[in-house]
């Protein structure tokens, strides 16, 4: 038997140190190796699981027997592929996307998101004669749309965060994004290229960008607001 | 000796008794009010013989055999077949709240070198029902394993005989009158710490010799229960009085004990039947010395522990369940109000809680095979810690079980009993 020399409680023979003040029990006469302990070491944690794959795989093919019924509804009551050829795109679509979601580099499943994406909205395009305005406003406005989504994940991932400097970023590119969208519109409707609206909105948020980059190259000036600040 | 009256038809299913009612809707991920009793034999666990004798107890007691499922407007207990599985003990106990991991039951059975530990759901009963069960099992276990005769008791029910009726009353609507009251409270203290992630609870199991604690506590003129509520008021009120913040050291300290409400109305049922009282110091007034606090708890008790006093709170509680307003709110709008409601009432208004199951006497065949006993109370969801405790061959044992990083108050009181010259053993969870 041992005693906590601080507290002087007696020590169950289970107890190595003393669970009131931490104190560790020396007793020479007691080997530590060959005694039970009162509770065993396992934890139990209890992780609900939900079966992705077993869900995901339910889904798809639950996609595809839908596709399938589509198609042979429109060949039996019209006799030919008609409107069951956009049902049979959005399911693909939404299929592809699906799988491509879980993939661990995240960049790529983006990256698949924006082209299918793309070519689900080209496929429409097609089949109503909508080339030109596909080419010309969707197709890039989704790119810089696309863009934009792979520089905020980039600044999610990573580690180093400086708040005002991505502020700054991201404002910078808005202001590019909006002149962008005007020249493309300018060009669409009148074939040349006219600014006007888009430097209103971009100037002030450029200006804003300019404050904020200034502001978190300022170490000095940064920590001033940052203890004005906190939450 | 049986009369057909007396023997119950098992129900399908049934409603949840009204103490019993409030604990589904507190349920959360990581918090079920559980707790735990134990026992140690004085040899290894035989778990085939006590999965054996956990069938037959469970034909005596199928007040046990029930899980908990949700109603359009309550909850309520169906009837499972078959038996949980006999589980190893782990180091986190009453922690996961997950009664599908455990075949829907609301108990679990451990088992740990030689002792066996029953982790119990509220829901289901209260400590006294809670000990008879345990006690029974481990009759049953002794019989099947010695082949001895152990004679019944109280708390050793004859697995020969059917179940009764009258213990699966629900003796709160039995008893109750027309006339409730339910007392307004004041918060009460809780001691500040560092909370433990939501899987931990760390318990500390003090053994004191129980003619020790009597002495002291004629010395002082008032019951072991008393006693010790006085001193764990006392550990309390000096960590409040280091408080920094002025309102802290303003609120009241109160400790919440459970009382058992079978000796009031001479109920037999194994399922819920307690209530509790808040008893404390209100420590706006000043330092208050351990006599002041006994005389405190002493009289709060004595007052508030009448059979009176009690079935009004009851009552008051039997008439809100008993309301048809409030029944026909659908149960998970129910949950959502009364989850806050709880977090509110229950562990709002006490520092912390000291249940006493009272000195457990048993049959002198079955004396030599139980080296101890214990009792603890799972994580609390508002307070950082609560006690509970069970007198067994001469010992008392006082497990407290916290949430909170630092064993200060638990420091405090047994340093406390050790300069009253009480010897304490003291053993935890907290491993090397
Ligand atoms: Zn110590």
């Amino acid at each position: 038997m041992s005693y906590c020399v601080n507290c002087g409680v007696k020590l169950s023979k289970s107890e190595h140190k003393c669970p009131l003040c931490g104190t560790i029990v020396v007793n020479p006469n007691i080997d530590i190796n060959n005694i039970e302990e009162a509770y065993p070491d396992r934890i139990e944690i209890h992780n609900p699981k939900i079966n992705w794959k077993y869900l995901f795989n339910l889904f798809n093919m639950f996609l595809i027997v839908f596709g399938l019924t589509t198609v042979l509804c429109d060949l039996f009551i019209i006799g030919k592929i008609t409107w069951s050829l956009y049902v049979l795109a959005s399911t693909a679509y939404v299929g592809i996307v699906l799988f491509f979601m879980f993939l661990k580099n995240k960049y790529i499943s983006l990256i698949i998101w924006l082209l299918s994406t793309e070519l689900f909205i080209f496929l429409i395009a097609y089949l109503n004669n909508g080339m030109s305005w596909f080419l010309y406003l969707v197709m890039p406005f989704l790119f810089i749309f696309g863009i934009f989504c792979l520089i905020i994940l980039w600044i999610i991932k990573r580690k180093n965060k400086n708040l005002i400097r991505i502020l700054s970023f991201v404002l910078f590119f808005c202001a590019l994004s909006i002149i962008v969208i005007e020249i493309l519109i300018d060009l669409y409707n009148f074939k040349t290229i006219d600014l006007y609206w888009s430097i209103f909105v971009t100037l002030p948020i450029l200006l804003i960008s300019i404050v904020f980059i200034v502001i978190s190259c300022n170490k000095k000036m940064l920590e001033e607001i940052k203890q004005r600040i906190f939450i | 000796m049986e009369s057909k009256e007396d023997i119950i038809d098992i129900p399908k299913w049934m409603r949840l008794d009204n103490a019993a009612t409030i604990y589904p809707y507190t349920i959360t991920k990581k918090y079920a009010a559980t707790f735990r009793l134990s026992i140690t034999l004085n040899e290894k666990i035989d778990v085939i013989i006590l999965k054996k004798a956990l069938k037959k107890v469970l034909k005596r007691i199928p007040s046990f055999s029930y899980r908990i499922r949700k109603g359009l407007f309550w909850y309520y207990l169906s009837y499972l077949e078959g038996a949980p599985d006999i589980l190893e003990d782990i180091r986190n106990p009453m922690c996961n709240s997950h009664f599908k991991d455990n075949k829907h039951f609301m108990f679990k059975v451990r088992y740990h070198g030689s002792r066996i530990a029953i982790e119990i759901f509220h829901s289901l009963t209260d400590g006294m029902g809670a000990i008879t069960f345990l006690l029974t099992l481990t009759s049953e276990y002794l019989k099947l394993k010695y082949k001895i005769n152990i004679p019944n008791n109280s708390f050793i029910l004859n697995t020969k005989e059917k179940p009764k009726k009258e213990e699966f009353e629900d003796s709160f609507k039995k008893v109750a009158r027309n006339r409730g009251k339910l007392e307004k409270e004041k918060p009460a203290y809780h001691v500040s710490g560092i909370q433990e992630e939501g899987h931990i609870v760390n318990i500390i199991t003090g053994k004191i010799p129980i003619d020790n604690l009597k002495s002291v506590s004629k010395k002082y003129n008032c019951t072991i229960t008393e006693f010790l509520a006085a001193i764990m008021i006392l550990s309390i009120q000096e960590i409040q009085e280091k408080e920094k913040s002025k309102r802290r050291r303003n609120k009241p300290i109160k400790l919440s004990i459970p009382v058992n409400l079978r000796p009031f109305y001479n109920s037999k049922t194994l399922r819920n039947f307690s209530s509790y009282v808040n008893v404390g110091i209100d420590s706006q007034y000043g330092h208050y010395s351990l006599e002041e606090i006994i005389i405190q708890v002493k009289n709060q008790m004595g007052m508030m522990i009448t059979e009176k006093k009690l079935n009004a709170k009851l009552t008051g509680n039997v008439k809100i369940e008993n309301n048809k307003l409030i029944g026909i709110i659908p149960a998970f709008i129910k949950k959502y109000i009364l989850s806050i409601g709880e977090k509110m009432m229950g562990d709002r208004y006490c520092s912390s809680n000291l249940s006493n199951l009272g000195n457990i006497s048993l049959p002198n065949e079955m004396v030599p095979y139980l080296l101890d006993m214990n009792v603890m109370v799972g994580r609390s969801k508002g307070k950082p810690n609560s006690a509970a405790c069970i007198g067994y061959n001469n010992n008392l044992y006082i497990s407290f079980s916290r949430k909170i990083k630092e064993p200060i108050t638990e420091k405090l009181f047994f340093t406390k009993l050790v300069e009253m010259n009480i010897p304490v053993e003291i053993e935890s969870n907290q491993g090397r």
